[in-house]
């Protein structure tokens, strides 16, 4: 990894790479000048003009459009097929689609909580149904109230009001900051009125729910968590053996079988930033 | 000019105050939650005999604290932008003028965008969070009313080509600082700023915002209809105005400010809306003639129709989306000042 854009947060190390701008407005002379063998773009996050840019430069780039986690997950696999490790991409993805599979275990049975994705308040924009977020949601055990073919719709408050989610989710790159929000929220009329504001009923996870990047699998877990505590409430017993049957840790070092439910996913596969918000 | 008796005047009003009343009430019927119109009738009778507790139904709150308060805010964000762009196009002797003309949006915008971005950052009580954008959207223009009017002074008073000059180079020198903003802050808050740059209703407010709007409303208002009789005087040149006694200077000053600051209230809780100001003020003058003791009120009231009506079709076009209500009124107001502009040349 030679240089990444401005925004790049993910790992710490990332902030001291070389940047070469934004991810709409790179420099191509920044870019030339680290000599990279791939350029990784992501078609919600750059412009074609500079894939074809980098085309013209002689670089080669590699993008990804996923719809769904899976998408997701079989882009990485092949992302590591380019980059010629095909069996660090394989157990990557393996592990992903293993916890994925421990998860909808836990919370499967569990009917889906009702959710609002809210990815700004004012005007209220939330995300549609053909995103890896709201496929994200999904494997939650939550199913998003907004159906929109849009990706990025704004959607009435009345609507909203209407429905009356379970659950507002908030995606957050610090945890702490969101309460915040809400607490902004609460004080306006149109927004009282809404169930989940009035008894706070919030989810706040990590920021890493928007990426296409293995981290995503940990804020999937996190907000399972949160939306569903009593499937990870630790019963004596049998609950743990089967927990541990139906997880056996990947990573010996680093994978307790769940912890509980009031910890945040420390120490698993992604690491700090990963996993906001333990409340 | 004809004159304009009281009777005549208050006619025109109530005409339009009716047209208003049905569009309200069209837009209280139509949203998410479907009304009945017995239904509505029947609240808004409780409502006015302050019984609205007895409102118990599912969709009571909903109308109570999203639709209405909306739709209020579309009357007045439309009657601020229409007596404003009246007396923009009156000061500065120019069809073409409308409230954003002299950069009062683009400061607007540049503070709400400046808030946007600090607000993260700033330790801020939550009550006072959510006003943080409108206030600062508000600062913003203040500071660019104040900017252009040291600009478009020359010899100790206004003038309304050095203004409108000073006030464009401004709304463009504004403009691109916002677009610089908006290219080296992060991502994730630039899909917020797009939206609020487009004018958006959808904002929810404290109750008390709402009052602080009307009594602005009200004072600006009232001082720009003061000078309605200057204004037809001084439409017909300026020697002619200061022969007939008319204290130019004052007049200019006093109508730039008051109608700068309507524009920054409406702008500063909803965004920038375009073309109600320009176009309502051109259709009242074709309806109701161009003495600005007619067309003042007349506009406020046009204009506040016209906004409730973009601003139910950009509520229930794509619902249970929304399109923000400067979409509207962009695609409806352009071939409508085209049609305009065609007729008047025929």
């Amino acid at each position: 990894m030679v240089g990444d854009t401005d925004y790049c947060d993910y790992p710490p190390d990332a902030k001291n790479k070389t940047k070469v701008g934004g991810g709409i407005n790179p420099s191509l002379e920044v870019i030339g000048s680290l000599h990279p063998d791939l350029v990784l773009v992501a078609k919600s996050f750059n412009r074609l003009e500079t894939t074809q840019s980098l085309d013209q430069l002689g670089i080669p780039s590699y993008a990804t459009d996923p719809h769904t986690v899976a998408d997701i997950i079989s882009s990485i696999k092949t992302l590591a097929d380019v980059l010629g490790v095909p069996e660090a991409g394989a157990l990557v993805a393996e592990e992903m689609q293993h916890r994925l599979a421990a998860l909808q275990q836990r919370i499967g049975g569990l009917p889906p909580k009702r959710t609002l994705f809210v990815v700004w308040t004012q005007p209220l924009i939330s995300t549609g149904q053909h995103t890896f977020l709201a496929d994200a949601l999904r494997h939650a055990g939550a199913v998003s109230i907004v159906d929109s073919s849009q990706d990025w719709p704004q959607v009435n408050l009345e609507e909203v009001a209407r429905l009356q989610p379970d659950f507002l989710v908030f995606a957050e790159s610090q945890p702490g900051s969101p309460s915040r929000e809400v607490e902004k929220l609460a004080t306006l009329p149109g927004w009282k009125i809404l169930h989940a504001v009035r008894d706070r009923r919030y989810a706040v996870i990590s920021d890493a729910v928007n990426r296409p990047a293995p981290r995503i699998i940990s804020a999937i877990e996190d907000l399972a968590r949160q939306l569903h505590p009593e499937a990870f409430a630790e019963k004596p017993g049998s609950a743990k053996k089967t927990m541990e049957k139906e997880n056996p840790p990947f990573r010996p070092s680093a994978c307790a079988p769940f912890p509980n439910a009031s910890r945040p996913l420390e120490g698993q596969f992604t690491s700090p930033g990963g996993c906001a918000c333990g409340r | 000019m004809r004159p304009v008796t009281f009777r005549k005047l208050l006619f025109q009003c109530l005409f339009l105050v009716v047209i208003l009343f049905l569009v309200v009430v069209i837009a209280l019927k139509f949203g998410a939650v479907p009304v009945s119109l017995y239904a509505l009738g029947r609240d808004l009778l409780r409502v006015l005999l302050g019984q609205s507790s007895q409102i118990s139904s599912d969709y009571g709150l909903i109308i109570q604290n999203i639709r209405l308060p909306r739709i209020i805010l579309g009357i007045i964000v439309g009657a601020s932008l229409s007596v404003a762009g009246t007396s923009f196009q009156a000061l500065l002797r120019n069809p073409l003028a409308d409230p954003y003309v002299l950069g009062v949006s683009s400061g607007a915008a540049l503070g709400a965008i400046l808030a946007l971005i600090a607000e993260p950052h700033l330790p801020l009580p939550p009550a006072f969070e959510a006003l943080l954008t409108p206030l600062c959207a508000f600062l913003g223009a203040a500071a660019t009313i104040t900017a252009v009017y040291f600009l478009g002074r020359r010899q100790g008073q206004i003038e309304s080509n050095t203004l409108l000059l000073g006030g464009v180079i401004t709304a463009s020198f504004l403009s691109a600082i916002i677009v610089f903003l908006m290219s080296t802050v992060n991502s994730s808050n630039t899909r917020g700023m797009v939206f609020w740059l487009m004018g958006n209703l959808s904002t929810s407010f404290q109750k008390s915002i709402y009052w602080l709007l009307v009594a602005g409303f009200f004072i600006a208002a009232g001082v720009i209809y003061g000078t309605a009789n200057d204004l037809n005087i001084l439409l017909s040149g300026e020697k002619e105005a200061m022969h007939l006694g008319v204290d130019v200077r004052r007049v200019r000053f006093v109508v730039y400010i008051a109608a700068s600051l309507l524009t920054g209230l409406a702008v500063s809780v909803s965004g920038a809306v375009g073309y109600v100001g320009l176009i309502v003020p051109h259709l009242m003058r074709l309806i109701f003639g161009s003495d600005h003791r007619t067309l003042l009120p007349t506009s406020a009231l046009g204009g506040a129709i016209a906004v409730v009506i973009a601003d139910t079709l950009a509520r229930i076009v794509v619902a249970p989306n929304e399109l923000p209500v400067g979409a509207v009124t962009a695609v409806v107001g352009a071939p409508l000042f085209i049609y305009l502009l065609r007729r008047r040349l025929a």
